[in-house]
């Protein structure tokens, strides 16, 4: 995994450099849309962390190897604190352009909101349960119908919210072609970083539960 | 323009503290098993731990 | 025995050990009615912007007898043991899903039709027949959320913060359901129309679907020890 981290050092001033300096200002909203390109990278990054949430509790279910699971709860951290940056970034984002920090009646912040509450009581759930199958396979069931949830969060705020006159455009007027670079370097580089940080976060699980057995075997030997 | 100071670094804040947190969550780790490796050299005579 | 015999008795099961003492439908009932009565304390029920919030009034006066009755059920297995007894009968544990599921769901439907009537005596809605579409919503969103609400009540049932739990898991799943059944309660109530509603329908049924059938698949997996 450290080969990963000089490519990820790279792409982050890469990143940086696009969004700070080489993206044009954007017309209508002035310096500020430069929050975007790293907003976008963190939004794409949660809702991809939340398929992993998904698709290690399904494999957990199906496999029962604890390797998936730790790729659930790994994805799950680094997924709420994506998601907290998307909302938070937006919020910052959101305040000089539309005068409110939150923009209640679009479809992507509602759902981006309830993305983090599926989060949050993904973690409680596993806080208030002991390590074992049982915590496994709850959290797993749990993070299977929160993936099932989210689309349809999507298109019951889309039919039902989006009438309401704060209609949003996306990122207001087109975008220039150097501002497609920008964005695209922004967005692998948060991927890299995100999967650079789940790979930790499974590797440093993984000791942990290797130290738990090894009490385990200390407490039985004396 | 304010704003954009604020929303990098908000999105930096996080990540760093992040980081710390994982820091630190691996220097407990790493600590934990320093102290069972030296336990078992107690019970064994020897570590097979780092 | 076949399924549908098997759903039946659990159904039954779980519907005459309501019905012998009464008393919990009775408190559901109340507390119900209680959340109706704090709305109108918290909103002046004069107002013509209570008029309008009504129909979010009653779905959140819906919303919380249901979570109680969901952790409840599971409770009354726990402190009995007969969840153990059910887990080691041979039966398929999706059939137990589904009759734990249908009893939580008539149970519910009990008790928010209560609350329905009675919102409407309170916010001084006409009963008429435009009425029995919110019925109809009540009924639809009802099976989603005890769908749901099965399959996290027994998840929740060995843990002992559950009562504080159970909700933090199952609001984010089901806001979904609100959106439309208050906006179809509006439409019918503020405006009287009922052309828009099948849209709202149609998600109702569709999320019923996709929430039951995944109850039914992974019940197994919360239920086995």
């Amino acid at each position: 995994m450290d080969w990963l981290l000089i490519p990820l050092y790279l792409l982050m001033v890469a990143a940086l450099y696009g969004a700070l300096l080489y993206a044009p200002t954007e017309s209508e909203m002035g310096e500020v849309q430069r929050i975007f390109y790293f907003h976008m990278g963190a939004a794409w990054n949660a809702f991809l962390a939340f398929f992993g949430v998904f698709l290690g509790g399904f494999l957990y279910l199906f496999t029962r190897k604890q390797s998936w699971d730790r790729l659930a709860a790994s994805c799950a951290e680094i997924g709420v604190v994506f998601t907290t940056i998307v909302l938070l970034s937006g919020s910052v984002w959101a305040r000089p352009i539309w005068n409110t920090w939150l923009a209640w009646g679009d479809p992507r912040v509602m759902t981006t909101m309830v993305l983090w509450l599926i989060y949050v009581a993904y973690f409680l759930l596993r806080s208030s349960l002991p390590e074992g199958e049982m915590k496994y396979k709850y959290c797993a069931v749990f993070g299977i119908i929160g993936f099932l949830d989210v689309p349809i969060v999507w298109v019951s705020i889309r039919w039902w919210r989006t009438i309401h006159p704060v209609v949003i455009t996306s990122s207001g007027a087109q975008l220039e072609p150097e501002m497609i670079h920008a964005l695209i370097v922004s967005v692998i580089a948060m991927t890299v970083l995100g999967v650079t940080l789940v790979m930790l976060r499974m590797a440093m699980r993984l000791n942990n539960s290797m130290a738990e057995e090894l009490v385990q075997e200390l407490v039985e030997r004396a | 323009m304010n704003f954009l100071f604020l929303g990098y670094g908000v999105i930096w804040t996080i990540l760093f503290f992040y980081l710390v947190y994982l820091a630190r969550s691996q220097k407990q780790v790493n600590e934990k098993l320093k102290s069972l490796s030296e336990r078992l050299q107690k019970l064994n005579g020897k570590s097979t731990f780092r | 025995m076949n399924a549908i015999t098997l759903i039946w008795t659990l159904v039954a099961k779980d519907l005459k050990i309501e019905w012998r003492s009464r008393q919990a439908l009775l408190t559901t009932v109340f507390f119900a009615l209680l959340i109706l009565v704090v709305f109108n304390f918290a909103f002046d029920p004069g107002s013509p912007a209570t008029r309008e919030a009504a129909p979010g009034i009653l779905w959140v006066a819906l919303l919380f007898p249901g979570i109680i009755q969901v952790n409840r059920s599971f409770q009354i297995e726990m402190e009995e043991g007969t969840l153990y007894g059910l887990i080691l009968s041979p039966v398929d544990r999706g059939i137990l899903f589904l009759g734990k599921f249908l009893a939580n769901w008539l149970f519910l439907m009990v008790v928010d039709l209560v609350v329905l009537f009675l919102f409407l005596i309170f916010y001084n809605f006409s009963l008429s027949l435009q009425v029995l579409w919110i019925a109809l919503l009540v009924v639809l969103s009802g099976f989603g959320f005890a769908a749901v609400g099965t399959l996290f009540g027994a998840m929740v049932s060995n843990i002992r913060t559950r009562e504080v739990l159970l909700p933090i898991l199952l609001f984010p799943i089901i806001l979904p359901i609100i959106l439309p059944a208050v906006n179809a309660t509006q439409e019918v109530l503020l405006f009287q129309e009922i052309q828009s509603l099948n849209r709202s329908v149609g998600f109702l049924v569709c999320f019923d679907v996709i929430y039951v059938a995944a109850g039914f698949l992974l019940f197994d997996y919360v239920v086995s020890d």
